[in-house]
């Protein structure tokens, strides 16, 4: 590789770690899955966001969002739902690292429906060296575009 | 701010180190035109000082952050990071969820919370109606657990509950706290508050008025509380 284009590279790689420290994050809907084992299938992919293929009563998904600092920690998921039918309803919970004490956890539906919608799921503490994880419910036929959360 | 003068720290050590290679290799001897052996050998020569960098920079934070004191008269490049000469203990981690300064351990904030339930006035409305909706909610606990005197305030609910061990308790965290038809539809939180002998464990669990946020109040009472520590 040429001298200046690795240096330029690694100055670069620094620049984006510095970025990266405040924000947002996002994620496709697609880095997710099933809580459930058997319903990984009822989840398909398209273009990096999921659907729900399967019928009756809706499939749990869930994502692990990586946090860096403890306290409250925001959520909004874009999703869509053609009808009531195809409803999408998210919560996130905030653990402790040992996964005993928890928080947060209101399921947000989606405000309406035949377009895509911000789903502001509201926020979860998470302590010192705990973790994030949002839920989703995913009527047959709903999708989830992706997710955005503060770091 | 901590992490930021360390992500600083990082990219000034990764870009002054970088230069420094850089001007090293252009004042060195014009060599003839290098074979794929000569490539090979450059190749794994930068490998090597960019490992030396990603060391640099490791030390670095590791110093900004307080995880290691360099020992007096050795050279910070020479340092290591604790992380890699041992297994990290529990106050020398090396990543997750950093704790930001002033805020509270889990047991303080549930020390605290349980002062703020416990000095919050009743609303009998809300308490009325919410006594039931809980009472709904802990038709979902484990068999084996038992729980105790329900109590509701004006802004949360507040149930200790006995399990035979730790899996039912997760149980129920599984099947009613991540269900999203739970009858308690406000936020929740609670956690472990004794683990016996025989594997059994104690817990709380809170169940949040809706538009309520006792986090809130938690955080700047313990705020208050430790300012100026």
């Amino acid at each position: 590789m040429n001298k200046k284009a690795f240096v330029s590279l690694l100055a670069g790689c620094g620049l984006l770690a510095v970025a990266s420290v405040a924000g947002a994050r996002t994620l496709g809907g697609f880095a997710g899955r099933g809580i459930s084992w058997s319903d990984n299938s009822c989840f398909y992919e398209a273009w990096g966001s999921t659907t729900n293929n399967c019928t009756g009563s809706g499939r749990y998904w869930r994502t692990f969002t990586p946090i860096d600092n403890s306290g409250n920690r925001s959520v909004t998921v874009n999703a869509y739902g053609a009808s009531s039918s195809n409803n999408v309803g998210c919560a996130a919970f905030g653990l402790s690292e040992d996964d005993t004490t928890y928080w947060g956890g209101t399921y947000v539906y989606l405000p309406s429906f035949g377009s895509n919608q911000r789903i502001n799921v509201g926020s979860a503490y998470v302590p010192g060296y705990g973790f994030l994880f949002v839920d989703c419910v995913v009527n047959y036929g709903g999708r989830i575009n992706s997710i955005q959360w503060s770091p | 701010m901590k992490t930021m003068h360390a992500g600083l720290i990082g990219v000034a050590t990764i870009v002054l180190g970088a230069g420094g290679i850089f001007l090293a290799r252009e004042r060195a001897p014009q060599k003839p035109k290098p074979t794929a052996s000569d490539s090979a050998a450059e190749l794994s020569q930068v490998k090597e000082e960019l490992a030396q960098l990603r060391n640099q920079v490791a030390v670095s934070n590791a110093l900004v952050n307080g995880r290691m004191v360099p020992n007096p008269g050795t050279p910070e490049s020479q340092a290591q990071p604790l992380a890699s000469a041992s297994p990290p203990e529990a106050n020398e981690r090396p990543a997750g969820a950093k704790p930001t300064p002033n805020q509270p351990s889990v047991q303080e904030i549930s020390d605290t919370r349980l002062q703020i339930f416990h000095n919050e006035p009743v609303d009998p409305v809300w308490q009325r109606e919410a006594e039931v909706v809980a009472q709904r909610q802990m038709t979902g606990l484990p068999a084996g657990a038992t729980a105790g005197r329900l109590e509701c305030r004006s802004s949360m609910c507040r149930v200790e509950v006995s399990y035979k061990d730790v899996e039912s308790y997760k149980e129920y965290l599984k099947t009613s706290i991540t269900n999203a038809e739970r009858p308690w539809k406000g936020n929740v939180m609670g956690g472990l508050i004794e683990r016996n002998a025989n594997g059994s464990v104690r817990a709380e669990h809170y169940y949040v008025r809706p538009g309520s946020d006792p986090m809130a109040q938690v955080l700047a009472q313990y705020q208050a509380e430790h300012e100026g520590t």
